[in-house]
């Protein structure tokens, strides 16, 4: 199911939407502009976790290229994850996995 | 993508918004605080708090990194900006986090090199590409972003780079949550824990609060089908009598945390005897600061930091937000002379802010209630 199906919550920015996340646009700009929020996270402070999937390991030790919403890719430092493999999904904060996904106690429990 | 779209399902819901109907008692009103500011956000985007039953009230808590930073430290991290020679980085939101004498990215428009990053690393890469400069990284967060900052700062020591700096001003969320529950003017009947501080640091630490003040923690996921099953779950057990540490986040929080990064976190960081919080004002052992061993990349170190304590502008109620004695529509100056475009107050910069989040998404519904 996508987020897109009738009967499902509508994600999004508001119109006019000041956040700081976006695309950024021929990498690093130092400059920090906003081009525009993506898919259904607005990083403003990175202090939020967004799932990534790894889609290959490196370029150096600790490190991962993996894909999060709307298939934008980044550089992910993987140290605190133990045996992280292509296919995985990843939690990363600012730039760094937190847990493997399927890490936690048990894989769902949907109802109480 | 897996892991987010099953926990959109409006259908679950509605069953649960049901449930959470059927759980509480008439006449009497709840009060349940949710610590995490992306939760916060949450809840404004998905209107979580329109499904609930009128005398369940959200308490927005001190858990947004950028909200609960104090405006003297805004002030010092201007200050190293302005030092020559000098490229601070920092997270986009504490670019126009007001400090006593503008934001940094007023001092970015008189001439300081203040830039944009989305990772620590981001910030070390620029250490590499400009060794002639010091690159200082303004570290704000919890127990989620701070294991980034420390990996970033093994990794400048093992490739023996001089020039990276970290202006630390981590904070841990348990001082302030402890610190509230000592607050003679709350009143809560339970938490919401927070989902991804847990990743790193469990469920088990938060076993003081039913333990030591008698209320339910339930930590949880940040989609919606998460939020509404964290109050079911809080409600039940207020129904029940019980008060414990549940785990609503299951898939991802493992009730010990992640070892491995605490074990990072205790390399890199020490506590600081206390550290100021907005509108917390100073709470003991509640922020972190780089350890012995990483004293050499620390900004505070380096360069000459002014430390002055600055008032909160008296307009502005960001910490009775944060206490969440004060709804953030109740602020005298909320979204007249503070909106997120001329922000006062902290909370309404971050989108994980109280305010901002309200201002986004919340006060639609509420001026269609008014008229």
């Amino acid at each position: 199911m996508t987020s897109s199906e009738a009967g499902e919550w509508e994600g999004g920015c508001p119109e006019g939407g000041r956040r700081a996340s976006g695309e950024r646009k021929g990498g690093f700009d130092g400059g920090g502009a906003v081009e525009r929020c993506w898919g259904e996270t607005c990083i403003t402070c990175s202090d939020e976790g967004v799932p990534m999937r790894v889609v290959a390991i490196g370029p150096g030790v600790g490190l991962a290229l993996c894909e999060g919403p709307e298939g934008r890719r980044s550089e992910v430092m993987t140290g605190l994850v133990v045996g992280v493999a292509v296919g995985d999904v990843l939690l990363v904060h600012a730039g760094t996995a937190l847990i493997r996904l399927e890490d936690g106690d048990e894989v769902r429990r949907r109802v109480p | 993508m897996r892991f987010v779209d099953e926990f959109r399902d409006a259908e679950l819901g509605r069953v649960l918004a049901e449930r959470i109907l059927t759980m509480v008692e008439s006449g009497r009103h709840y009060k349940i605080m949710e610590v995490c500011g992306g939760h916060t956000h949450s809840i404004y985007r998905y209107g979580i708090d329109d499904l609930l039953p009128a005398n369940v009230e959200l308490v927005h808590g001190p858990g947004c990194p950028v909200c609960v930073i104090p405006m003297g430290r805004v002030d010092d991290g201007i200050a190293v900006a302005k030092q020559p020679g000098v490229i601070f980085t920092c997270f986009g939101d504490m670019m126009r986090v007001p400090g006593g004498s503008g934001t940094l990215l007023d001092a970015k428009a008189e001439g300081a090199d203040v830039r944009i990053v989305y990772s620590p690393l981001d910030a070390l890469r620029l250490a590499r590409e400009n060794p002639d400069r010091d690159v200082v990284f303004f570290a704000i967060g919890f127990e989620t972003t701070a294991p980034s900052t420390a990996l970033t700062l093994m990794r400048a020591k093992a490739e023996g780079i001089r020039n990276f700096f970290c202006f630390c001003n981590h904070v841990l969320i348990l001082p302030p949550i402890r610190a509230l529950l000592e607050s003679p003017d709350l009143r809560l009947d339970g938490f919401i824990g927070p989902g991804h501080v847990s990743t790193v640091v469990g469920a088990r630490p938060f076993e003081f609060i039913p333990r030591a003040y008698g209320k339910p923690v339930v930590i949880s996921g940040f989609e919606p089908v998460d939020l509404l099953q964290a109050i079911y779950m809080i409600l039940r057990q207020l129904d029940e009598g019980r008060a414990e540490v549940e785990n609503q986040y299951t898939r991802v929080v493992p009730y010990d945390g992640n070892p491995q990064a605490i074990r990072v976190l205790a390399e890199v960081f020490e506590l600081r005897p206390h550290f100021e919080w907005r509108g917390l004002g100073f709470i003991s052992q509640s922020g972190l600061r780089l350890s012995a061993g990483y004293r050499d990349f620390d900004a505070e170190h380096r360069f000459e930091v002014p430390g002055i304590r600055i008032a909160d502008p008296k307009a502005c109620q960001c910490g009775e937000v944060l206490k969440g004695v004060i709804r953030p529509w109740e602020c005298k100056v909320f979204g007249t002379a503070c909106t997120p475009e001329h922000p006062i107050g902290t909370c309404m910069v971050s989108s994980e802010g109280a305010c901002a989040a309200y201002y986004n998404f919340g006060r639609f519904a509420r001026e269609r209630e008014v008229v």
